[in-house]
């Protein structure tokens, strides 16, 4: 038998590939999915953390710067009122004014002079030498800047950017006191806060004025400014807002993007920044997240292999249960599925394994049921042998009998024949039914048909019928005295219509006796004559025999308890009363009408139920 | 003082109620190919009161094997019949055996049937109410018309004349 005989349908996506493909799936979809959620979210807290690192570093170069001129304005402070009280004393407050590293040139202006001259100008002259300059660098700063008194009185404190290059490199703090009404002008060089500037190599540091131009910023000292350096516009684009600091991600004219922390210091009107580029702030971040990508790659594909793996060895065994149904198709089942997991799909193979042995164990039940069966069926044909045609008539004896067994094989047994002027009527139940009775009534059938024989050897034996009990019983009880049978036995003379009866324990059939009045139970009488054991029983058993003379128009009914005992759908029996009403108004019908009425009136009473027992009747008239 | 107790067969339940030598043995079930009398046997009573009411079913097998115990019983014993059921009475008229010397019926129900108004019952009857092998007549409870026993008189209380004294 090919596949495609029992299997019409064709696998167009096996399970296999579904499984692959759902792992896959799902491994592709949910790891890049977790990937991706986990990356944006790292991007985000690091870039907070980077956005928070530049404004800590524009900060902290705030504090530094507004302490760099805190501390310039003190020590000018200082000097100048040393210079006021002990104005004598000039060599000490020049010796304070050199000490301090950081002040270039001091000069004290009266806030209410409006001629513009100091009244007190320091210098470190000595510092011309050692940037290369000229004697009169001071003055040209002076002459180049002028001091912006009134714009100093009104802000209180102002940083100019007065250096140009080459020079020496500083810046110009004037700061206003109203006590004294003095403009102190200190310029400071910028040495010290550039290199505070500088101790952040990944940062690049500006001061610039809120208009964008540049105060302070590393390389000032050459004028280099370093490439991709800040611009006013980038410097507009910061102060835009009203913020006073902040971060702000920058794309510079070179197409660079930079992140730009600021801070405005409004004291010194001072705008700091910070800068670093995107790239080397995000060095880390990015260096991770290619790894992370590399470790994701890596893991989709581990993932892959395992469920592909996993599939296979889920569907191995499918597909080893799939062949063994199609073995088993093709009706080869001992074939045996050899699953060695130890889950649902091994239990399945047990008991797929199972099934075909349970097929197999039922398949030869089925055989041998049918090999009984058909057994049984042949026993059935043998046994309807055994009895005799439903309607004979020998003379003046009508005789009509109905036989119906409970199962294949009954336990009843009717037997009617001629010999010479005697007619022998046998009525038998075994007990139960089935084969064991049924090969009760095969014995006595066979016997039956011995009887002609036997009674050439034994004379009168047709006219003692407890006689042929006797050798019944014998013959019965050899079989096996499991099973045994009820008989009653009649021989009738057909001239003087005497008969003669035994009974082995059979239910004592009813003779009706002709009357002219309308058929009654007093015309009715049972044939009590003395019982003998049932046949089998004992084997020594004596039967005696009883006589009585019929009459024309008497019926001999004889009975199994079958149709008696059977019971309507509502449980209740039909009966001996209603069988012997339909038995008297059937009197006056011949001995065939008379049978199959009562057997009619019987089984409509039934009504279809099962009657359990086999149903046997034989009716002997006697006729003119 | 009495000892009761009951024996569980596959189709039948048989409760004893003993007192010395004498028993009352009673059935509930159907006594069939599957009934056993060996506990009755074995309880060595010399007196057994048999009450069959309860049986629903007496088969040609159960008629086999009671025959059996009665006569494993033997005949030193007495059985007297109670309560005896129309089922069990019929294989007692006919099965040679079931009814044996030492046996009587003491009581048994016979069926009854109203000819005028076709009601019928069954009544309980004991041994004396025959007389000549005649069943008595009663009123019909519904017509008050005779109340008649329902079956050949000769063949139902044939068990008196092949039962012990």
């Amino acid at each position: 038998m090919s596949d495609t005989e029992f299997l019409p349908r064709k696998i167009k996506l096996s399970i296999h590939t579904k499984l692959v493909t759902l792992i896959v799936g799902i491994v592709v979809i949910s790891l890049p999915s977790f990937l991706y959620f986990a990356v944006d979210l790292f991007k985000k807290d690091k870039s907070a953390y980077v956005f928070e690192t530049t404004l800590n570093n524009v900060e902290s170069m705030g504090q530094q710067l507004d302490e760099y001129f805190k501390n310039a304005l003190r020590e000018a402070i200082v000097v100048v009122s040393i210079a006021r009280n002990n104005s004598e004393n000039k060599e000490l407050y020049e010796k304070i004014f050199s000490s301090n590293e950081n002040l270039m040139e001091l000069l004290i202006y009266n806030a209410n002079d409006s001629t513009n001259i100091p009244v007190m100008d320091l210098k470190k002259t000595d510092w011309l030498v050692k940037f290369h300059q000229n004697s009169d660098y001071f003055d040209r700063l002076l002459i180049d800047n002028p001091i912006p008194i009134q714009l100093i009185k009104e802000k209180k404190m102002v940083v100019l950017s007065t250096f140009k290059s080459p020079g020496i490199p500083h810046l110009s703090f004037l700061a206003y006191d109203k006590a004294s009404e003095t403009i102190i002008v200190a310029r400071l060089l910028v040495d010290p806060i550039m290199n505070a500037f500088r101790s952040g190599t990944a940062y690049q540091n500006y001061v610039t004025s809120p208009q964008g131009k540049l105060l302070l910023f590393s390389g000032m000292e050459n004028s280099k400014i370093v490439k991709d350096a800040i611009a006013t516009s980038d410097v507009l684009k910061l102060t835009n807002s009203k913020q006073q600091k902040g971060v702000k991600e920058i794309t510079k004219q070179s197409g660079n993007e930079f992140l730009m922390a600021f801070s405005y210091l409004p004291q010194y009107d001072l705008l700091l920044i910070s800068e670093i580029d995107k790239k080397i702030a995000f060095e880390s971040q990015s260096y991770l997240i290619n790894k992370s990508a590399l470790l994701a790659i890596l893991l989709i594909s581990i993932a892959v292999l395992l469920g592909v793996l996993m599939a296979r060895s889920l569907t191995k065994p499918i597909e080893l249960l799939f062949e063994g149904t199609k073995e088993v198709a093709r009706g080869n089942f001992e074939h045996e599925t050899s699953i060695t997991s130890n889950d649902e799909l091994g239990v399945l193979s047990d008991s797929f394994n199972f099934m075909n042995k349970e097929i197999i164990r039922y398949m030869q039940e089925v055989k041998e049921k049918a090999r009984m069966e058909n057994e049984l069926a042949v026993a059935n044909l043998v046994q309807s042998s055994f009895f005799p045609e439903t309607e004979k008539k020998f003379g003046p004896i009508s005789i009509a009998g109905f036989y119906r067994s409970a199962s294949e094989c009954g336990g009843d047994w009717i037997g009617y024949k001629e010999f010479g002027d005697k007619v022998c009527v046998f009525i038998g139940d075994a007990t139960g039914h089935g084969v064991p009775a049924a090969l009760v009534t095969a014995t006595s059938f066979a016997f039956y048909n011995l009887i002609e024989d036997l009674a050439k050897n034994e004379k009168n034996l047709l006219e003692n019928p407890a006689k042929l009990l006797e050798i019944l019983n014998k013959v019965i009880h050899a079989v096996g005295g499991k099973v045994l049978m009820t008989l009653f036995v009649a021989v009738i003379d057909k001239k003087s219509l005497k008969l003669t009866y035994s009974n082995a324990s059979h239910d004592p059939p009813l003779l009706y006796r002709k009357s002219d009045e309308k058929p009654s139970k007093q015309d009715i009488e049972a044939l009590l004559g003395e019982s003998g054991t049932r046949l089998g029983h004992v084997l020594s058993a004596t039967y005696q025999n009883t006589q009585i003379t019929m009459n024309i128009g008497d019926i001999l009914m004889l009975t199994t308890d079958g149709i008696i005992e059977g019971k309507n759908p509502d449980g209740k029996e039909w009966g001996d009363r209603n069988f012997m009403k339909t038995f008297l108004s059937n009197v006056d019908q011949p001995a065939p009408h008379i049978i199959s009425n009562i057997v009619k009136t019987g089984y409509d009473f039934f009504n279809g139920v099962d009657v359990g027992d086999d149903v046997t009747l034989v009716a002997v008239k006697i006729e003119k | 003082m009495s000892n009761q107790s009951s024996e569980k067969l596959k189709s039948v339940e048989i409760f004893y109620d003993i007192e010395g030598e004498n028993g009352l043995i009673s059935f509930k079930g159907n006594i069939d190919e599957d009934f056993n009398g060996q506990s009755i046997i074995a309880k060595g009573l010399k007196n057994f009161q048999i009450d069959f009411t309860g049986v629903q079913l007496l088969n040609s097998c159960g008629i086999r094997e009671w025959v059996g115990v009665v006569e494993k019983l033997g005949a030193n014993v007495k059985i007297s019949y109670i309560n005896t059921p129309q089922i069990v009475l019929k294989q007692m008229n006919i099965v040679k055996g079931f009814l044996t010397s030492n046996a009587r019926v003491e009581s048994f129900s016979a069926p009854y049937f109203c000819d005028a108004c076709e009601h019928e019952e069954a009544k309980l009857l004991t041994v004396t109410d025959i007389k000549n092998m005649k069943a008595p007549v009663f009123p019909c409870p519904k017509c008050q018309e005779p109340l008649e026993l329902d079956a050949i008189e000769k063949q139902f209380f044939h068990f008196m004349t092949i039962q012990g004294s």
